[in-house]
C-alpha cells in the first residue's frame, strides 16, 4: 500500500442484501470463508462464521455455495 | 474443541492479505477470488509476496516468449498478470483470465492456446486451475512455486459483468466449466499432461452456455460445433497429450 499511487479508502456503499447465518443449520464447515471474494467473512471465537458488513458486497456467493442452505440473504436491519 | 472444529477450510490460514480497502473489484468478482486464494497459498513466504509484482492489462506486450502466439488478442484485452519471483528471477507467471476477447466471443480457443503455447516454449510446470476448486489452485501455486525452472498458471476467473449472469453464481459457474470440460483442470510436468480433476460423467456443454447471457447469439449448429471441439480436446488430454 506504500508504493504507487493507490490509495487506501472506505469501502462503498452498503449492500442491499447482507448473508444472515442460521445457526441450527449450520455445521461451521468453512465454505463461505473460503468463496468470499472480498475476505468479509470471518470466524467468531464460537466457530461460526459471520460477514464484516464493511467489506460484504452482497454478492450472495456463500448464499448459493453453502450446502446445508444456512445463510440467507435478507435486508440490512 | 468439539467435533466439528475441524472441517478442511479451516486448516489454511485465517490472515488475509488481499483486502477490499486495496481493491476496486465489482461484486462476486472472480478474479479477486483468486487472488485471494492464491496469496493464501503463499502464507509464511513473505519475501515472495513482496516482491510480486502485476501487470495490468492495458496495451502492455507479454513478456517475451508469448507474444507471437497472442497477436489475435487485442491489445486493449489482455488478461491481467501477476509474476512471482523466486531468489531474485522471475519464476511464475500467473494469467487471470476473464475472457475479455471483444473479437472473438467463442469458449474453448484462447484457452487451449495459452497453456499450450507456455509448455511449447519450455516452461518447466505448466497449469489450469479455477477458483471454484480452491485445493486445487492453491496446490499449483506451491507447486509452481517449488518447481525447478519457470511456471506458468492459467486461472479461469468468471466476470459477473462481462459474461452477463447474476454476481452468485460466480463459483457455480465455473465449476460449470469444469465440469463441462471446457475449462479442464490439467498440468503439465516435463510435457506430459495429467488431469487433475476428472469427472466420471461429463455435462453437455449446453448446460455451461445457457447459464450466460453473452452467447445468447449462439445458434444450435454453433453449440454442436463446440461440443464437438472441447470432447475431441479432452480425449486428447485423458490419453496424456496436448
Amino acid at each position: 500500500m506504500d508504493e504507487g499511487k493507490a490509495k487506501p479508502f472506505e469501502p462503498g456503499e452498503k449492500p442491499l442484501l447482507v448473508p444472515l447465518w442460521d445457526k441450527e443449520m449450520c455445521v461451521r464447515c468453512g465454505l463461505c470463508y473460503l468463496f468470499c471474494p472480498d475476505a468479509a467473512i470471518k470466524r467468531g471465537d464460537d466457530g461460526y462464521y459471520e460477514a464484516t458488513l464493511d467489506y460484504c458486497k452482497g454478492c450472495g456467493i456463500c448464499h448459493q455455495e453453502c450446502w446445508f442452505g444456512a445463510i440467507s440473504m435478507m435486508e440490512e436491519g | 474443541m468439539d467435533k466439528f472444529a475441524l472441517y478442511v477450510p479451516q486448516l489454511l490460514p485465517f490472515k488475509e492479505h488481499f483486502l477490499p480497502e486495496a481493491h476496486r473489484a465489482c461484486m462476486g468478482c472472480g478474479i479477486a477470488l483468486g487472488v485471494r486464494q492464491t496469496y493464501k497459498a503463499l502464507e509464511e513466504k513473505n519475501e515472495w509476496m513482496e516482491r510480486a509484482r502485476w501487470e495490468v492489462p492495458f496495451k502492455q506486450p507479454l513478456p517475451g516468449s508469448l507474444i507471437k502466439d497472442t497477436k489475435e488478442v487485442g491489445e486493449e484485452t489482455r488478461p491481467a498478470l501477476l509474476h512471482l519471483e523466486k531468489d531474485g528471477q522471475a519464476h511464475l507467471l500467473i494469467c487471470f483470465d476473464n475472457e475479455a476477447v471483444t473479437a472473438k466471443p467463442t469458449p474453448a480457443v484462447f484457452k487451449k492456446t495459452f497453456p499450450a503455447a507456455a509448455a511449447a516454449r519450455g516452461f518447466h510446470y505448466v497449469a489450469t486451475a479455477c477458483p471454484s476448486y480452491p485445493f486445487d489452485l492453491i496446490d499449483k501455486v506451491r507447486r509452481g512455486m517449488e518447481s525447478e525452472g519457470n511456471s506458468y498458471l492459467h486461472i479461469l476467473s468468471p466476470c459477473p459483468v462481462g459474461w452477463d449472469f447474476e454476481s452468485e453464481f460466480t463459483v457455480k459457474i465455473g465449476r460449470f466449466a469444469v465440469e463441462s470440460a471446457i475449462f479442464p483442470l490439467y498440468e503439465v510436468v516435463t510435457g506430459t499432461p495429467r488431469l487433475t480433476i476428472d469427472h466420471p460423467t461429463i455435462r453437455p456443454v449446453d448446460q455451461y452456455i445457457q447459464m450466460q447471457k453473452r452467447f445468447n447469439h449462439f445458434k444450435k449448429k454453433e453449440i454442436l460445433a463446440i461440443q464437438a471441439d472441447v470432447d475431441s480436446h479432452y480425449t486428447k488430454l485423458q490419453e496424456g497429450k496436448l
